[in-house]
């Protein structure tokens, strides 16, 4: 883990997404060395946009917490457990949003929008490192915002995550 | 199907869902975040939001339905709501409204509004048909 982290700050990796007319969505990626001059897309930060095109589903998943994925509400206080580090409570986060991601038939290569809602940004690379495991290393990396609020919907949660998904017709993977 | 419900355990429909699929064909219509602010006011007049939560949601909530109105639609196709509050309350007003049915929701406790006093806006995303 330490290795690719080190290794992202020296050669980090843009990654885009472009839906054909008949509703595939392709990958592009893009090096943002400084020494990529003759690419156009360097002046665009890793992950700064994707582009899904009319013609695929979409998937909204809800704001999912550390939190079991299906709990009471109003929120009851026996249901509300959770590991209190940051990266236990982003696997849990993550294995939540896989679980709805798995129900469709889709894998994160499909995410093209990820909101982060983080209770301390100074967090963020923790949170990543761990999303990386998931988003296969930075082979895929979504759109992403992250945003520091008071407080998420029980009081120990510290990261929410919500995504959107785009799903091509034919149901292909993306 | 236009519009699917996730459920990957196969619980009780009333459950809040986890997500909602919305096929190709649909449209999407966006809202700006909405509060109890009356959206007829000019953007520099003067509105004084009223203490209670409870009817800064009944009011930010009617401001919507205006809206979803104007676009044809109607809280059955709301997909996705992200809720932003500076205190807690008002949940019992939302479910009058949405009257059984659950969009996705996620719900962030912030600091401030955009607007000073308001403690309450939604930001909603709709589901509607083309044609």
């Amino acid at each position: 883990m330490r290795d690719l982290l080190n290794r992202r700050d020296f050669f980090a990796k843009g990654t885009a997404a472009v839906a054909t007319a008949s509703g595939a969505i392709q990958l592009f990626s893009f090096p943002l060395a400084a020494n990529a001059q003759r690419n156009r897309s360097v002046t665009v930060p890793r992950g700064a946009y994707v582009r899904a095109d009319a013609g695929v589903d979409l998937l909204f998943l809800a704001g999912a917490t550390a939190l079991d994925l299906y709990h009471l509400h109003p929120h009851v206080p026996h249901e509300i457990i959770m590991p209190a580090d940051i990266e236990g409570q982003t696997h849990m986060v993550m294995r939540n949003l896989k679980e709805v991601l798995d129900d469709q038939g889709l894998t994160w290569r499909n995410v093209v929008k990820a909101n982060r809602y983080q209770t301390d940004l100074s967090e963020s690379e923790a949170i990543e490192a761990v999303m990386a495991e998931y988003f296969g290393h930075w082979d895929w990396w979504p759109a992403m915002t992250a945003i520091q609020v008071r407080n998420l919907s029980s009081e120990p949660a510290r990261l929410e995550i919500d995504i959107v998904a785009a799903v091509a017709r034919d149901g292909d993977r993306a | 199907m236009p519009i699917q419900v996730v459920n990957t355990r196969n619980v009780s429909p009333t459950a809040f869902p986890p997500g909602i699929r919305v096929s190709a064909d649909m449209g999407l219509l966006f809202l700006s975040g909405i509060t109890a602010r009356p959206l007829e006011l000019d953007p520099g007049a003067d509105f004084e939001f009223p203490e209670d939560i409870g009817v800064q949601t009944r009011m930010m909530l009617d401001n919507i339905q205006a809206v979803l109105d104007q676009a044809g639609a109607t809280w059955r196709d709301v997909i996705k709501i992200t809720r932003f509050y500076t205190e807690p309350g008002g949940g019992d007003v939302v479910r009058e409204y949405l009257q059984g049915w659950n969009p996705c929701t996620t719900t962030l406790g912030v600091d401030r509004l955009p607007l000073p006093g308001a403690k309450i806006m939604y930001d909603v995303i709709a589901a509607v048909s083309e044609g």
